[in-house]
């Protein structure tokens, strides 16, 4: 019988002492789920989680969008109230947009609880193996990461955005939006995860 | 049903394992007690009559499975005396129940963390502790019990600092806040009794809130002091950096010394009256707090008059008294008030008539 696993390549006559950390709940399974824009015009559902400008910010996004998957069209979605925003999204609005739309951006983390709260969201379109992806800003980008991979689906796809987007102007956010409608498509077609920190539309500060 | 029995680790020493320990992010920061099977047997043999593969729940952000042999290795870790492993239990069994709402509470960007409130008749023989320096260092159980949760919540919940808690600055009372309440100098009922228990029941009460907050006042013989007393509670609690005013939806708890506590009973004030009076004086006008804030950072709460107040109804201020007699200070907590339904306590009953009592032979 092999000696357990070493921690630090021990000697046989070390100590033994039992692991404090558990593993996470869910384990790994693929994401698969691809949107498939060629078949038919896409309806994309823009769940938002009320966080400040995150309406303001998704309703920016459909025009960029648009261009890029012709024809679509778009459905707009929140969790109720802003209490909501750092819990899973309803189940009855997560059945909606299944019904409704052919994939869903959820929109954002911008704060730890409510990374949480959105990647959570994205996590239960995944399970149902619907084509999602979450926007979260570069300072959660570790704590999606790792929501991801306890949650099961360590490829979900997310694309990270320069911090802050609340509190922008509105030129600001139109802008950001241009950018980043490439890597949103290419997440929700591909499943890719994209970090556009980098690409802030700096002369619009 | 059955959990994952926990993985045995090696190292070449006990200086070692306590060194990988800490390398592999398992531990708060400070020194940790090597949990080696033999000790992690000694905490179980004190477990309320639960197998150590039992699972207590599953803890966020990470989703892990808390089973009481994992409650029992992060116990020995903290160092908490064997004989309060059952305070343990009920402490984990509320931090799962679902109306504390870990996940938010470890993920969000406060420092909120959970408080804990021992109490029953049995806790000073168990060596919780509810006078001086309750909150501070010195007092074993109560700081062990507060840091096994923390202990819980970083190796179980996944709370790793800026993965899975992601407090901007986190707080002191993130390493341990846990004290007993000091029921006996209580002239209302004790918190428990207050929260729908038997006086008889040895009960452990979580709540998430930010560190201790201090309150002064000094006099005790003048007229309208009780209200003087509330109101500097009061506007103490209602000062526009804090969470409660900005979100208005969660408790408060005020832990007022026997001294603070005295006062307002000799007035004849009850129990509910003082909360009245808190939810009261515990506000602040609209139109003031924008001046102050600025309209664009005002605010999440749910209220809709003229003045927001710090919680949404005068039982949500919880009270109970704790501290060193003859002292001018008193604390309050106020709480993060993210959430759904903010942060309010959770209560669980102690078994500890369940564990495993040997009785001891009489022949030679």
């Amino acid at each position: 019988m092999s000696p357990p696993p070493d921690s630090d390549g021990a000697l046989p006559d070390g100590i033994e002492y039992l692991d404090p950390q558990a593993q996470p709940g869910a384990p790994p399974r693929p994401y698969k789920a691809r949107l498939q824009p060629d078949k038919k015009p896409p309806v994309i559902g823009l769940l938002s989680n009320l966080f400040a400008d995150a309406s303001a910010f998704l309703n920016d996004l459909r025009e960029p969008l648009a261009a890029l998957l012709p024809g679509a069209t778009f459905r707009f979605y929140d969790k109720g109230t802003v209490q909501r925003m750092s819990f899973p999204v309803a189940d009855e609005v997560c059945k909606d947009i299944m019904a409704q739309c052919d994939a869903v951006v959820c929109a954002y983390g911008h704060c730890g609880s409510c990374t949480s709260g959105t990647t959570q969201d994205a996590l239960a379109f995944a399970a149902a193996d619907f084509p999602t992806l979450a926007l979260v800003t570069e300072k959660f980008r570790d704590e999606a990461f790792f929501l991801a991979r306890a949650g099961g689906f360590p490829e979900l796809p997310f694309v990270f955005l320069p911090h802050p987007v609340a509190g922008k102007t509105a030129q600001y956010h139109r802008a950001l939006a241009e950018i980043i409608a490439p890597a949103v498509v290419a997440a929700l077609v591909e499943g890719r995860v994209s970090d556009m920190a980098a690409h802030r539309p700096e002369e619009l500060h | 049903m059955a959990g994952q029995k926990s993985p045995v680790l090696r190292a070449k020493d006990e200086q070692a394992a306590a060194q990988a320990l800490a390398a592999a992010g398992k531990t708060d920061g400070l020194p940790v007690v090597v949990p080696t099977p033999q000790r992690v047997e000694e905490m179980l043999l004190h477990a309320p009559n639960l197998p150590p593969q039992a699972v207590l729940g599953s803890l966020l952000p990470a989703g892990g499975e808390l089973t009481v042999e994992k409650a029992a290795i992060n116990a020995v870790m903290a160092g908490c005396p064997v004989e309060t492993f059952p305070w343990v239990i009920a402490a984990c069994e509320a931090i799962c129940d679902p109306r504390f709402d870990l996940g938010p509470l470890q993920s969000t960007t406060h420092c909120v963390t959970p408080l804990v409130i021992v109490n029953g008749p049995s806790r000073y023989h168990y060596g919780f502790t509810s006078g001086v320096q309750a909150l501070g260092p010195g007092q074993r159980a109560n700081a062990t019990l507060g840091r096994t949760l923390r202990l819980i919540m970083l190796n179980v919940g996944g709370g790793a600092p800026g993965v899975g808690d992601m407090a901007t600055l986190g707080s002191p009372a993130k390493f341990t806040c846990c004290l007993a309440e000091a029921e006996e100098e209580n002239p209302y009922d004790p918190l428990h009794v207050a929260l729908g228990f038997d006086a008889a029941d040895d009960v452990v009460t979580v709540i998430g809130v930010e560190g201790p907050h201090s309150l002064i006042f000094t006099l005790e013989d003048f007229e309208g002091n009780e209200e003087a007393l509330l109101r500097t509670l009061g506007a103490g609690i209602a000062n526009p950096a804090s969470n409660n005013i900005y979100f208005g939806n969660s408790a408060v708890v005020a832990m007022l010394n026997p001294f603070h506590m005295r006062i307002l009973s000799r007035k004849g004030l009850s129990y509910r009256d003082i909360q009245q009076r808190l939810y009261n004086y515990a506000s602040v006008e609209r139109k003031v707090f924008e001046s102050i804030v600025g309209l664009q950072n005002a605010n999440m709460s749910p209220q809709t008059g003229e003045r927001l107040h710090a919680v949404r109804r005068p039982e949500d201020f919880l009270l109970l008294v704790a501290g060193q007699e003859g002292g001018a200070y008193s604390v309050y907590f106020p709480s993060w008030g993210g959430g759904v339904a903010g942060q309010h306590p959770v209560s669980k009953k102690v078994r500890l008539d369940d564990g495993c009592e040997i009785p001891a032979s009489i022949r030679r």
